[in-house]
């Protein structure tokens, strides 16, 4: 079912009218239904198996933690139903990427196969894992109720594009009383239309001409890759961003607050800042689980000690830029099977922080000699575009087709290249359905609103102040006049959010 | 030991791992007051006070910690139940 369809958000009216009629003990049981209609209308209802599979082992592992006091025993229970877990993930979704570098270096042709993997395997694989290491390490009660942790594992919003929701933060308020609330509702429903806009109006509209530009890579070279590089990342912004809107204000119509993903990541200073403001609670669950795990076993601390003794303060730090590699290779790979991305996503921005930290001595040396003032407008409007253009870079191997695509790109970046009229030709020539300069008009008017908003919440304002505090009629105007936009400006040919393919 | 004498090591701690001996920590002190506070060097400095009082800090207490008076909360915490 589609996020954007008129079918889904009648869906959603039938359940949340049925969800705040029903007593507070049947409300959950609801969003249950809701989810599992949600799974079998978007999926191959088979699929279900796996996700079956999963919550069991998690739910089981996670009470014996509480029943049995021995910690070796339990270690190895957590070891076991992690590797299950993660297992079935890298199964159904990287056994084709080994087929293809098997077959690669060693010239045989196996053939690839052809399993399909549950709705959002890698979202909700990732928060069943923080629910047993967190239920290891007595953070919370485990939930004695199976479906209770389905319900958790399968709630329908989070199924699209995530977030990478933490039992501590949702788990809850689930199963808590919630009753109609006008101002909820409607902020909720505020925060669908202006989703929607993003998605339909902005990202669509991006979309075609990055995808001109990424198709004719020939036409586009010099410095039009580094052009469609950063448009696709404003595209992938308002795609993802708009995308997280529509979920979080659908959930919060039922009263069920959903972990922010975007904090204003285009006003990052730098590569390492931009990722703790960029898809919030992915980046979070690999610092959690898997940065921290690896940084307090006890050969890592060994190491470091001794690294440090050997060599100062550089050597303490040379195992963490090894755990990071580690992160780094996660993040990647966790976007798709595809070296593209475990380079582009993965290694490409381990380099660049790992680098910035290394030669960090260099850098003030150098400021200092410059006589830079790292206060001024100047300098920090500096590091905000240095950071979206090596974001932006980085991410060409995300949308690119291929490894090899993307290699070809940042080559011709390297091709001089001053033409103009031949490529705004090209353009225009590939996306004849555009809707005119009033959609140029609408797509720029709500990229500058994006703007003040991005600049405003960096300030700690309130963005919903920016209509809540409006007269009732002016308010009103503008929520018909989002949903005229959405509806008149929406293309036929919307296509399906980038993130959902995971 | 007393929790200002605890916050005092756990300043000398932080100078050391951040490098800075201009680092005054206070009970309300967070990551954004310091400029070499980042996740990296968060994970130094909770293995430094590991070390150094000989405990083990909880997943949610590294991550979960607003300022470092809640910090410090954990840190008693556990050296009071050593």
């Amino acid at each position: 079912m589609d996020i954007t369809s008129f079918l889904f958000f009648a869906f959603v009216g039938v359940s949340l009218l049925i969800y705040c009629l029903v007593p507070h003990k049947f409300q959950w049981l609801v969003l249950l239904a809701d989810s599992l209609i949600f799974y079998f209308l978007t999926v191959e209802p088979y699929t279900f198996i796996y996700i079956i599979i999963s919550v069991f082992t998690v739910w089981a592992a996670a009470l014996y933690f509480r029943k049995v006091d021995d910690i070796k025993k339990k270690r190895i229970v957590l070891a076991l139903t992690v590797i299950l877990n993660v297992g079935i993930l890298v199964a159904l979704k990287y056994t084709n990427m080994f087929i293809g570098t098997f077959n690669y270096w060693t010239g045989k042709s196996i053939a690839e196969v052809n399993w399909i993997a549950p709705l959002a395997i890698s979202y909700y694989t990732l928060s069943l894992v923080s629910y047993l290491v967190d239920c290891y390490g007595e953070a919370f009660e485990p939930e004695k109720d199976p479906l209770k942790l389905l319900l958790f594992t399968i709630y329908f919003p989070q199924m699209v594009s995530g977030p990478i929701c933490r039992y501590s933060q949702t788990g809850t308020q689930l199963f808590e009383e919630h009753r109609f609330d006008h101002d909820r509702v409607l902020s909720g429903i505020r925060r669908v239309l202006w989703g929607l806009l993003k998605k339909v109006v902005v990202a669509d509209r991006i979309a075609m001409i990055v995808n001109v530009m990424f198709d004719y890579t020939y036409i586009f070279s010099g410095l039009w890759v580094i052009v469609s590089a950063c448009l696709f990342m404003i595209q992938l912004f308002f795609d993802f961003s708009g995308c997280m809107d529509i979920v979080t204000g659908i959930s919060k119509c039922f009263g069920i607050i959903l972990p922010e993903n975007f904090n204003v990541p285009f006003l990052s200073k730098s590569v390492q800042e931009f990722w703790s403001r960029w898809h919030i609670t992915l980046g979070a669950w690999l610092k959690d689980y898997v940065m921290f795990p690896i940084s307090r076993t006890n050969s890592f601390k060994s190491t470091s000690k001794k690294l440090k003794n050997k060599w100062g303060k550089w050597g303490q730090k040379i195992p963490y830029y090894a755990a990071m590699f580690v992160v780094w290779t996660l993040m990647g790979i966790w976007h798709g099977s595809s070296w593209k991305y475990m380079i582009g996503q993965g290694w490409f921005f381990w380099i660049v922080i790992v680098s910035g930290q290394v030669f960090e001595p260099v850098f003030k040396k150098l400021k200092s000699r410059l006589h830079i003032n790292e206060k001024s407008l100047i300098w920090n409007a500096f590091q905000v575009i240095r950071t979206f253009l090596l974001v932006s870079i980085g991410n060409i191997a995300f949308r690119a087709e291929s490894l090899a695509q993307t290699f070809i790109m940042y080559k011709r970046a390297f091709v001089w290249n001053n033409g103009i009229t031949k490529q705004l030709r090209a353009i225009r020539e590939g996306i004849p359905d555009f809707g005119g300069i009033e959609a140029l008009i609408v797509v720029c008017a709500l990229g500058i609103i994006q703007i003040v908003c991005d600049f405003r919440q960096y300030a700690g304002k309130n963005n919903q102040e920016l209509i809540t505090k409006r007269p009732i009629v002016i308010r009103w105007a503008i929520y018909y006049l989002s949903a005229f936009i959405v509806f008149y400006f929406s293309l036929s040919t919307t296509s399906e959010f980038l993130y959902f393919q995971f | 030991m007393e929790r200002n004498e605890i916050l005092a090591k756990f300043n000398e701690i932080a100078r050391d791992v951040f490098d800075n001996d201009e680092v005054e920590l206070t009970e309300e002190s967070t990551a954004a007051d310091v400029e070499e506070w980042d996740s990296l060097s968060h994970l130094s400095l909770v293995s430094d006070i590991e070390d150094e009082f000989g405990i083990r800090f909880t997943l949610a207490e590294i991550s979960g910690s607003k300022n470092v008076g809640e910090f410090l909360d954990a840190l008693i915490r556990h050296i009071e139940k050593k």
